[in-house]
């Protein structure tokens, strides 16, 4: 029997991207299987649940989970990998602070049913949706209830640290790797329980290498409507809305670096509590007016604040934490 | 009936289970394969810019990114010419 310290994955409400990017450390993913015996991934091995649950508690040393709390599997599997891991790692932007998928908890379970369920591509005569539990003449079959809203795995059970990023990039994993390999041969020490890691502690602005004048904007602008872009100009001053200011740095400021705008994948920075009333905040500081009539024109130039504002954190916003989407509507 | 389930299915993306059914003879008599899986990407993405559409639908699937990332760009084309 191996001696290894064991390692798993898991995805909950997610895409699978976290899993790719882990497999893009390339070489380095020699040293996960050098230094743990993989117990438990569902995209890479053929471990069973079952498999999870005759497992002795706190048997797995660290679990990277990814993905959100969307229905009551989700939860059970956080419940289970919880009882079972000594660390348990919220992996990627999901598992942190719901992502995109979150944006979902603006509707109720109800409308995003009958969305879902109703599109031109679906096959859905008789108006069904899915049950919790439904007889068929061999017996019962069972799939897990949706929840009413995306929950952030911290909102389920303890969370020991946390690595965001949509998805983590690859050179961070890897440093979390190299870091855990030195904490097992004694050379390094776990940072503090409930840490980020795997990140920078700026904001992406810090990374990037644009120029940050003064300027104030008096408008802002969509990427489509600009003919040019200045390479080298700071692209919140060009007006096009960055989330640089409040997100955490970690990315090496791929998007603008791109000349694209941030979009806040790695999260909020460190210190901040809501990550869209910090942009808020940075936005505010560079509109150029003090007319009441011309701000609300100004900020009228981003066409959908909820998405910008809370792309990747509506879940684990301060707005609607512990509020049902079902309630509201 | 027994009874053989499958859970989760693995070594794909996505979430899945499969339920088997054997007959007294141990014959297969039905199997069941499930997707528990909806995140409501038809649904938010309603009403959203356009130009958030390839940042959204490539988070449909983490694997296969660049299909639903260029799947949008394609449509906006088809729908300004």
């Amino acid at each position: 029997m191996s001696e290894k310290p064991k390692f798993a994955m898991y995805w909950a409400a997610s895409c699978g991207g976290c899993e790719i990017a882990v497999l893009n450390v390339h070489e380095k993913i020699l040293d996960i299987d050098a230094n743990f015996e993989i117990v438990f991934w569902p995209v890479a091995m053929d471990a069973k649940v079952k498999d999870v649950e005759a497992m002795p508690d706190q048997s797995i040393l660290i679990t990277l989970f990814n993905g959100g709390m969307r229905n009551k599997e989700n939860e059970e599997m956080a419940h289970l990998l919880r009882r079972k891991s000594q660390i348990l790692v919220a992996f990627g932007s999901c598992a942190c602070e719901g992502c995109i998928p979150g944006l979902a908890n603006l509707s109720s379970a109800q409308s995003l049913f009958e969305t879902v369920y109703h599109t031109p591509s679906t096959e859905n005569p008789q108006g069904l949706y899915p049950q919790p539990q439904t007889s068929m003449q061999e017996g019962e079959l069972f799939i897990p209830a949706f929840n009413p809203v995306l929950k952030t795995l911290d909102q389920v059970v303890a969370v020991d640290y946390y690595m965001p990023g949509c998805p983590p990039e690859s050179h961070q994993i890897a440093a979390v790797i190299d870091l855990l390999v030195a904490v097992l041969q004694g050379k390094a020490s776990l940072p503090a329980r409930g840490a980020t890691i795997g990140v920078g502690m700026s904001t992406v602005c810090d990374e990037c290498p644009r120029t940050r004048n003064v300027k104030k904007i008096k408008q802002f602008v969509r990427i489509q409507e600009m003919t040019t872009i200045d390479p080298q100009l700071c692209l919140l001053e060009q007006g096009l809305p960055c989330n640089g200011p409040a997100t955490r740095s970690g990315c090496s400021a791929l998007c603008p670096k791109a000349s694209a705008p941030c979009i806040g994948c790695y999260g909020p920075a460190e210190g901040v509590i809501d990550y869209g009333a910090r942009l808020i905040t940075a936005f505010s500081s560079v509109i150029d007016s003090k007319d009441p009539q011309e701000i609300d024109r100004i900020l009228d130039g981003i066409p959908d604040p909820a998405g910008q504002f809370y792309r990747f954190s509506l879940a684990k916003s301060l707005l609607r934490a512990g509020k049902a989407a079902w309630k509201v509507e | 009936m027994q009874r053989i389930s499958i859970d989760p299915i693995t070594r794909l993306e996505g979430h899945g289970k499969i339920e088997i059914f054997l007959d007294e003879e141990g014959e297969v008599a039905n199997t069941y394969f499930q997707i528990p899986e909806l995140r409501g990407f038809e649904r938010f993405c309603v009403g959203r810019p356009v130009e958030e559409m390839p940042l959204l639908t490539n988070r449909i699937c983490g694997v296969c990114p660049e299909a639903h990332h260029m799947a949008l760009p394609k449509r906006r084309m088809q729908c300004t010419t």
